[in-house]
């Protein structure tokens, strides 16, 4: 759509550019034609409205000086002389070679205009007096003598990138933060209605912003003979409880600033008592100033309720007292909202702990029910299996829903973490967080602590640069440090991100091939040669410092977030920053899998991350060869047999299925005997006996009593990867 | 204004959108409804919106009766839409859909 | 019954994105090109729910405009928004005092047109 209306802003510029060179024509014989100036100003204003409008920002940018210059000449403070109209000629043909061009346009282009731009500049800087020979072929001189004498007028630069990068910094720190109360007073003048505004809109419209109690007062309002029926009389306190900033709340009232008397004051927390309950109605008069303490502890000797004390001896109005009550109602339905949020029942988790391996060994043995009722062929006994299956699955979902916590309850021992350690590192830095209402188990949350501790303590630490290297990289001096988890599917994605200097690859590999991580030549992928700082013993810190320069801690990281089946992965730029995002499954205790067998074992695959399956026949397996590599949705996909992984023997089927997995971004595919298909599945955790088995994430008994072990595809697609870049880097090609 | 003794109510059946264009004219008509009668019942039950301008001039009627002795009340049912814009703009306590129920709602009305 | 809408700027690339925009959200347009043209249709339009304008149009400009537009008894409360750019402050102020409601600063992006469009016509 946007290219239909960029192909009419061109048609457009051109004929407003040729009407424009006619215009500038006939100034040069009539100078002095009001009409005329005007009409070149319109054109240029047009035209630098609309290419903005539709993305053409050199352009723009091009005629902002142009269209200020021709603003003067239109005003009278800057003569029209025949170099000017000589110059504008040239800005307007180049102004059409602009237009030949989508963003960015050639940069001999712009610079073109950054000449012609100089000459703007000397005009409006007064130079014009001086140079009246001056030619735009001219290069651009420096100031004229004169400058000083004539320079009341000053082209405002546009704002460069460094400009720029501060503003976005500091709206993403507006944007992070938690819920604020604020108390809006608003009473717009009485000729308010004149212009067109509608009032109750602009309190909706606040009112949505967040949870609201709105108090009108009406108490204005004259008799009917007397009202001024186009005049308002009304006025408004609002308490408002939003995440958004204050800057949010005045833009509500923008247009009505200068027509209404506008209060925004933020309602100190400091006013709960020591118990945290909502404030007393004395205090919000007193915050109000409707009141003093003397008035209030007057009132306060009688057996009546305040508010009624403070009416009937007319220290307040009913509506005073009234909208402080809606204020109070409101703090104390926020704060209950709050509580219940937090969740105000507390249960030992152990308890938790214990409900959640019965849930398990139901669905255990409710596999083992449905079984049985399978084989004796009952039917009333497959009936009540079947309604005993839909109840365990609504029992399974509630038990694991009373485990999710949102993660926001962490959150803040992570600001805390850096708070200190700036200051520790003599740094500047901040923490944003986004999405702390996201739930995960509360089990996963508990083991996120520790490496959400390194990351960020990493980050602060390599990442973030002290504030004077910061400002000269142009960067503000505080750095942020943005935490935000997210859901995305059965999946929380957790990222750290911070605005530092970023990883440097170069650094990194030179590192990795010093500390024996990898081998001379080696070709790594960008997240395979990041996530090196994983690795045990990695540190890239030209000192060690106390705190993460030891190469401890970033293994830490990944070896937890692997025990809890997630993928860390990082994202850098260097210079701009780093972030690491994991991804996490939402729940460890129950899982969807699907069920494969080779020989006689069970495997369990976890369905989130199963793409599909395929057969393949033993004879397509030879005529592959060594290459374990099959085309898939017009992939190609490696694959390794689950049999040679755990060597399980026996002879491979005619017919064979493949899993097609799907696993941090790559595809990977097992080949099994059989898929028996799907599968609810409770982990336990492996026995000693299997700890040392790559491959395997845990373990599962089935409906007829035997285990089925789950495997754990992250690592074994590793494998399969590894071996498969291996068989082309050796002598797989041609 | 000249308090009436004619005791048979005026009901102003209202439609459309009360807005500031109409606020003056509504003025108008209320106080030609109190010179007719001492009983001024206004139904909304076929008012499409209704802005700030029009409120007040409701609550100035009120006022008004209250001060003279007559009588003004809404009647009818409330249109949802304009009981939850009320609400919304502190004007209303809850949302209630009889007009009486809406009269006792109304801040600082009565 | 949808918001009706005019759109008064001498861009016609202008007025058709602003157009396009406030149609797909299911706001009825029309059209006018310069102060003059617009003064004549709301003359002749009723129910005009909202007029967007232009400053800078040849014929009649866009702080004329509303100054006339403002004397027709039909249109002393409409809501009139004014196109402006950055570089005109005072523009604004102008605007505000030739008796429009608010400005939407160009360039700007269909959500926050439709956000100053529905905050100003509701």
């Amino acid at each position: 759509m946007i290219d239909k209306f960029k192909a009419a802003f061109r048609e457009e510029a051109y004929e407003l550019l040729s009407q424009l060179e006619d215009t500038l024509l006939e100034l040069e014989s009539q100078p002095k034609n009001g009409e005329l100036i005007n009409a070149a100003f319109r054109a240029i204003h047009t035209v630098k409205g609309s290419s903005a409008m539709f993305g053409f920002e050199t352009i723009s940018h091009f005629t902002h000086e142009i269209e200020s210059a021709l603003d003067q000449c239109r005003n009278g403070t800057l003569p029209i002389t025949k170099d000017f109209i000589g110059l504008t000629l040239k800005a307007r043909d180049h102004l059409k070679n602009l237009l030949e061009y989508d963003e960015p346009p050639p940069p001999e282009l712009v610079a073109f205009g950054e000449t012609l731009l100089v000459r703007y500049r000397e005009f409006l800087s007064g130079g014009h007096g001086i140079h009246p020979h001056a030619s735009a072929s001219s290069p651009a001189g420096s100031g004229s003598p004169s400058t000083a004498k004539q320079g009341a007028i000053e082209v405002s630069p546009s704002g460069g990138p460094t400009g720029a990068g501060g503003a976005r910094a500091s709206d993403t720190f507006a944007k992070g933060g938690d819920l604020s109360t604020w108390r809006i007073f608003f009473k717009p003048k009485a000729d308010i209605f004149t212009d067109g505004t509608k009032v109750l809109n602009l309190v909706e419209e606040l009112a949505s912003l967040g949870e609201a109690a709105t108090y009108a007062h009406a108490e204005s309002i004259p008799l009917l003979e007397d009202l001024a029926a186009e005049s308002c009389f009304c006025a408004w306190d609002i308490i408002l409880t939003t995440a958004k900033s204050e800057n949010d709340i005045k833009d509500v009232f923008i247009f009505v600033e200068d027509h209404a008397e506008i209060r925004i004051e933020r309602i100190s927390e400091e006013g709960m008592d020591e118990e945290g309950r909502a404030k007393r109605l004395g205090e919000i008069l007193i915050e109000r100033g409707l009141v003093t303490r003397a008035d209030l502890r007057a009132a306060l000797g009688s057996q009546k309720k305040l508010g009624q004390v403070l009416v009937e001896s007319k220290i307040l109005s009913k509506p005073e007292v009234d909208s402080a009550l809606v204020e109070q109602e409101h703090l104390k339905k926020v704060q209950d909202k709050t509580e219940a949020a937090a969740g105000s029942i507390r249960v030992a988790s152990d308890k938790l702990d214990a409900l959640v391996d019965l849930v398990g060994e139901l669905v255990t043995l409710q596999a083992r029910l449905s079984q049985t009722s399978l084989e004796l062929k009952d039917v009333s006994l497959a009936s009540i299996s079947e309604q005993f299956e839909r109840l365990i699955a609504q029992l399974r979902d509630n038990t694991m829903s009373i485990r999710m916590l949102p993660i926001g309850s962490t959150f803040n021992k992570f600001r805390r973490v850096v708070r200190d350690l700036s200051i520790e590192l003599g740094k500047e830095a901040e923490l944003v967080t986004e999405g702390a209402e996201t739930e995960l188990d509360k089990t996963v949350i508990e083991k996120l602590g520790d490496p959400l501790v390194h990351i960020i303590r990493n980050s602060l630490d390599h990442g973030i640069e002290r504030p004077d290297e910061r400002e000269k990289a142009g960067k503000p001096r505080k750095g942020i440090i943005t935490l935000s988890a997210r859901h995305s599917g059965a999946y929380v994605l957790i990222q750290v991100s911070d605005d530092g200097k970023g990883l440097d690859r170069d650094a990194i590999y030179a590192k990795g091939l010093e500390r024996g991580l990898i081998v001379p030549g080696q070709e790594m992928t960008d997240n395979e040669l990041f996530l090196l700082i994983f690795a045990p013993g990695f540190s890239t810190a030209k000192a060690v410092t106390t705190v993460s320069g030891r190469g401890v801690g970033m293994d830490v990281v990944k070896r937890e977030i692997d025990s809890l089946g997630g993928i860390v992965s990082l994202s850098t730029e260097l210079g701009k920053g780093l972030a690491v995002t994991l991804k996490i499954p939402l729940t460890l205790a129950i899982i969807d899998g699907l069920l494969v067998r080779i020989v006689d074992e069970y495997y369990v695959v976890p369905l989130s991350s199963v793409d599909g399956c395929i057969e393949i026949h033993a004879s397509e397996l030879r005529d592959l060869g060594e290459r374990r590599i099959i085309s898939y949705r017009d992939e190609l996909v490696p694959f390794i047999s689950l049999r040679s992984v755990f060597q399980a023997g026996g002879d491979e089927p005619e017919i064979e299925q493949i899993v097609i997995t799907n696993s941090q971004d790559m595809r990977v595919g097992f080949v099994v005997d059989q898929v028996v298909g799907d599968y609810q599945t409770v982990i336990k955790p492996l026995g000693r006996m299997f700890r040392d088995v790559e491959g395997l994430s845990g373990a599962t008994i089935l409906g007829d009593g035997t285990v089925a072990l789950i495997l754990d595809v992250n690592r074994l697609a590793a494998t399969v990867q590894r071996e498969a870049g291996r068989r082309i880097g050796h002598g797989g090609e041609r | 204004m000249p308090a009436k003794t004619n005791k048979t109510p005026k009901i102003v059946n209202l439609s459309g959108a009360l807005i500031i264009d109409r606020a003056s004219a509504l003025k108008d008509e209320l106080v030609a409804a109190f010179a007719e009668s001492s009983q001024v019942l206004v139904s909304l039950s076929l008012v499409e919106d209704l802005d700030l301008s029009c409120l007040q001039v409701f609550y100035a009627a009120r006022r008004s009766a209250a001060s003279t002795g007559m009588d003004f009340h809404f009647i009818g049912t409330v249109p949802p839409r304009i009981a939850k814009r009320l609400a919304t703009t502190g004007f209303l306590d809850g949302m209630p859909e009889r007009a009486e129920d809406f009269e006792a709602a109304l801040i600082d009305f009565s | 019954m949808p918001k009706k809408i005019l759109i008064v700027d001498d861009s016609a690339a202008i007025r058709q994105s602003i157009s396009f925009i406030l149609r797909q959200e299911g706001y009825e347009t029309v059209e006018a090109q310069d102060g003059l043209e617009a003064l004549t249709m709301a003359g002749t339009l009723t129910g005009l729910d909202l007029i967007i304008t232009d400053v800078n149009m040849p014929n009649l400009d866009g702080i004329g405009f509303i100054r006339k537009v403002r004397e027709l008894p039909a249109y002393k409360f409409t809501p009139i928004l004014v196109l402006t750019t950055e570089s005109q402050g005072s523009k604004m102020n102008e605007g505000k005092e030739a008796g429009a409601t608010g400005w939407i600063v160009k360039p700007f992006n269909a959500d926050k047109l439709l956000g100053i469009v529905s905050k100003v016509a509701g």
